[in-house]
């Protein structure tokens, strides 16, 4: 109600009368609400998107990492070593053994070493696969034995080139004997 | 920090800069000090600030108050000397008189209407902006203002 008082003659003849211009430093004003203006963007994009570039690059950096120890788990095998032991048992050559050559024949395979293999497991919650050097020098001297106390022949070239991955020949050299046949296969 | 740019600074500097000034300058004899200080505040803010006319005048306040506490300590021969020195309106060959009888009837206010005369002749504030800058009632400013009318009714005749 009181906001609606018409402005009496002597209110209009007071406001009409208009205060002296203050001699305020304009030009300073102006350039600190420009620089003032430059902070805040400055400052929001900062706090804004700070943490959002970190977050993305932090599941970029658990990605790849899951995914390059998925794939070195996988795939990259450093030494395959494959031979023909006519009288071994299939419980020796259990695993990733390639189909036998022929049906008296079992074949023996290692695969030795495997960068980040051995991650993966723990991730998943899954016993890691024994590839200890224990296990892995007890079938090599397995192979071995077997290489020099059976006529070892050598194996077809089909069955291992189903494995994939990178492999190298396992070369065991014997002192004073004849080294068996082997193959091996690389790619 | 505020959203405030050149341009609205410019217009409320414009607008409200000269009444501020003249509210500043009920308490203080250096209103340009603490109008400039207020507007820096403002730049300061991190937040926009609702209502910022009132938001003003309530910095503008504080500001001229503590300027005149820190005047009152120095020679009060020396602040009041100055205080009478400075005009306060803009005094066109017609308006002359009444600029100058204004102000000498204003000093003699009591400063609670004088501030409140401020502003709401040349602030343009409303009752409650004024109620809020000087902690009463709506009212109560009402009051004020029109006992200090009843005054400057007395001292400026009709014409």
């Amino acid at each position: 109600m009181i906001e609606k008082d018409p402005l009496t003659s002597i209110e209009a003849r007071l406001s009409s009368l208009k205060p002296r211009d203050p001699r305020l430093d304009r030009d300073r004003l102006m350039f600190l609400a420009g620089r003032a203006s430059v902070v805040y963007w400055s400052r929001y994009s900062r706090s804004s998107f700070r943490p959002v570039v970190l977050s993305a690059l932090a599941a970029a950096a658990v990605t790849l990492f899951v995914v390059t120890a998925t794939e070195s788990g996988s795939r990259i095998v450093d030494r395959v070593a494959s031979a023909v032991v006519p009288g071994a048992t299939s419980a020796d050559t259990a695993g990733s053994q390639p189909p036998a050559p022929a049906q008296n024949a079992a074949g023996c395979r290692l695969e030795i070493g495997n960068s980040l293999g051995w991650i993966v497991p723990l991730l998943v919650g899954q016993k890691p696969v024994e590839k200890d050097s224990t296990k892995s020098g007890q079938n090599l001297i397995q192979l071995r034995e077997a290489l020099l106390s059976e006529d070892a022949r050598p194996l077809p070239s089909g069955p291992t080139e189903e494995l994939g991955g990178d492999s190298v020949a396992t070369d065991v050299p014997v002192a004073g004997r004849q080294p068996p046949k082997r193959t091996a296969h690389s790619k | 920090m505020n959203r405030i740019g050149q341009e609205l600074l410019s217009k409320i500097l414009d607008e409200h800069g000269p009444a501020l000034a003249l509210y500043a300058r009920q308490w203080c004899d250096a209103p340009e000090d603490v109008v400039q200080e207020a507007f820096l505040s403002l730049l300061r803010q991190p937040r926009e600030v609702d209502n910022l006319v009132g938001w003003l005048y309530r910095v503008v306040r504080n500001g001229a108050i503590n300027a005149a506490r820190k005047a009152s300590r120095r020679s009060r021969h020396e602040s009041s000397a100055a205080h009478r020195g400075e005009p306060w309106f803009e005094c066109p060959n017609g308006q002359r008189m009444d600029a100058a009888l204004l102000v000498e009837v204003m000093q003699s206010l009591p400063i609670e209407q004088r501030e409140t005369m401020v502003a709401r002749l040349w602030g343009g504030l409303s009752w409650e902006e004024i109620a809020r800058l000087t902690d009463t009632s709506s009212s109560t400013a009402h009051r004020r203002f029109q006992t200090a009318l009843s005054v400057l009714r007395e001292r400026f005749p009709e014409t």
